[in-house]
């Protein structure tokens, strides 16, 4: 009898699409069945990091939720592998082990002095941080991995059993499409200026940017394929999640992407550091040019955003603008690029089935075709066009919606947080940063430098220049 | 766990990344791409302008 294996695309995409139909309940009318999930804050104070997602759920404490959460992981996650582990005791074990580990990295790296960027620092009452956003989180749970896989080495091969890495990674982009499916909604009902050049300059970045990165990477650096496609998409799009969703959707060894998006978090907090200064020093006149290049130039959300908010204390301070249009034309722009995320991984699935991966003269049938494609894909478009869809047809529920999508938004940062840790356990990291890293640091700065920031400059000009956000007191 | 084996072949591929010419579908997808690309940009530079 034929032995049926894991198959970690499909099992991504049902896990994932059991969180969203949790998810959903809530503005089903069930009931917020996700809202006790543990949410992590940006804190000073260790006691203040952790509390539930809801604030229907204020009255649990941050700990017992933590608990909980890690125990409704654990249990999905050993009964997706049920018919698969050996020995399913030491696989919970070595679960439990492997989301608490995460889970210590994921708080640690939302420490303030790490993860505060300077808007937020007053607020928080530091004088200084590192700025690298909560997704430093993604880098403390590397870095804990690395620890434990160099130096601890029988633990490490202990773990490796529930340490999946890709499972992890594809979970997490499904949920991403039900995150940007509503934020793409949200957007959809701004200011039509705002929106359509928001959308024509993400449009132009993606065909741009990225073959133009792609082309450095493989002609000039001569980086593999593998190399050098999510190289393109870390760089020149959305970083993380780009990076990470491209390297799957071409089939590139996990570790591939996450070298990339490590070094994506690192050099977006050089480019929040020094943008929007950039920005507000040459383009003194033009608000609307400055904030949608930020968007179109700073690689994380989390960065990106706060690029929006500084850049929009610069021009408040010279101009009497309103509030929040800065920073709006920032998240529309950065919004976009994440919803296109999807698309671009379509085409480069098609083309990697069709046209690289195929043998010279072979011909691929459809039936093939549909083998080879990566699932996760698909169930990031119907995750995408779900909320979307719910979020037309239902429009007095889109905060319940909203409220959905943020539960799900915290098993996404998760799930890209325990593929990290996993990586980290399973690559010498140590090495390959040392040994390695120089060339992809070299095509970032070449790349980032030489000309992504400066076409994006380019494109909002075109785009933005001479539109001014409303004068006068924020309404 | 660690796979030194792993680690050595990554950390040679970076140093020497094996000759990958390019082949047909990555050109045309960087030339489509890029002429798409400048054709859309030049399009709507006129129409904002106008």
């Amino acid at each position: 009898m034929q032995k049926i294996s894991f198959n970690e695309d499909r099992s991504a995409v049902w896990l994932a699409f059991l969180f969203i139909a949790l998810a959903l309940c809530l503005p089903l009318g069930v009931g917020n069945l996700l809202g006790w999930v543990i949410g992590v804050k940006v804190w000073t104070d260790p006691f203040n990091a952790l509390a539930p997602l809801s604030k229907s759920f204020s009255h649990i404490p941050g700990w017992v939720s933590l608990i909980a959460t890690l125990a409704f992981i654990a249990l999905l996650l050993l009964w997706e592998r049920r018919r698969f582990a050996e020995n399913k005791k030491a696989f919970l074990s070595a679960l439990l082990i492997v989301l608490t580990l995460t889970m210590i990295g994921w708080v640690l790296g939302h420490a303030g002095i790490v993860a505060a960027v300077p808007n937020e620092r007053e607020k928080l009452g530091l004088k200084w941080s590192m700025g690298l956003t909560g997704e430093a989180g993604y880098l403390a749970a590397l870095f804990i991995g690395l620890i434990i896989g160099n130096f601890f080495t029988s633990f490490a091969k202990f773990l490796s059993q529930a340490a999946r890495t890709e499972w992890f990674i594809k979970t997490a982009i499904v949920l991403v499409g039900a995150g940007v499916g509503l934020k793409g909604l949200e957007q959809a009902n701004l200011a039509g200026t705002v929106f359509f050049r928001g959308l024509a300059a993400i449009v132009e970045a993606y065909l741009i940017y990225w073959a133009l990165v792609y082309l450095m990477a493989r002609k000039v650096f001569g980086f593999s394929r593998e190399w050098a496609a999510p190289l393109a998409s870390g760089i020149s799009i959305c970083g993380v999640s780009a990076a990470i969703a491209t390297g799957a959707a071409i089939r590139a060894r996990p570790v591939v992407p996450i070298m990339v998006s490590s070094l994506v978090v690192v050099f977006s907090v050089v480019e929040l550091l020094v943008l929007p200064f950039l920005a507000h020093a040459i383009i003194p006149e033009e608000p609307m040019v400055a904030a949608a290049w930020m968007g179109l130039a700073v690689k994380t959300d989390g960065a990106a955003i706060a690029s929006g908010a500084i850049t929009e204390a610069l021009y408040m301070a010279q101009g009497g603008f309103q509030k929040g249009w800065m920073l709006m034309t920032t998240t529309t722009v950065k919004i976009f690029i994440d919803l296109f995320i999807g698309v671009w991984c379509f085409i480069l699935a098609c083309v990697w089935v069709y046209g690289i991966d195929r043998k010279p003269g072979e011909k691929v049938s459809l039936r093939e075709v549909w083998d080879r494609f990566p699932k996760f894909v698909i169930g990031y478009f119907i995750a995408f066009a779900l909320f979307i869809t719910l979020g037309l047809s239902f429009p007095d529920k889109i905060k319940e919606l909203k409220e959905s999508s943020t539960n799900l938004d915290a098993f996404r940062k998760f799930f890209f947080a325990l593929a990290f840790f996993s990586i980290g356990l399973s690559a010498d990291f140590k090495r390959l940063w040392q040994e390695g890293l120089g060339k992809l640091i070299l095509v970032y700065v070449v790349c980032l430098f030489g000309f992504v920031i400066w076409i994006g400059l380019g494109i909002s000009w075109l785009f933005f220049h001479g539109i001014m956000p409303p004068t006068g007191v924020t309404p | 766990m660690n796979n030194p084996q792993e680690t050595e072949k990554l950390v040679d591929e970076l140093h020497n990344q094996p000759y990958e010419p390019m082949v047909a579908a990555e050109i045309w997808l960087v030339s489509i791409s890029l002429f798409t690309g400048i054709s859309i940009l030049i399009i709507l530079a006129f129409v904002l302008k106008n």
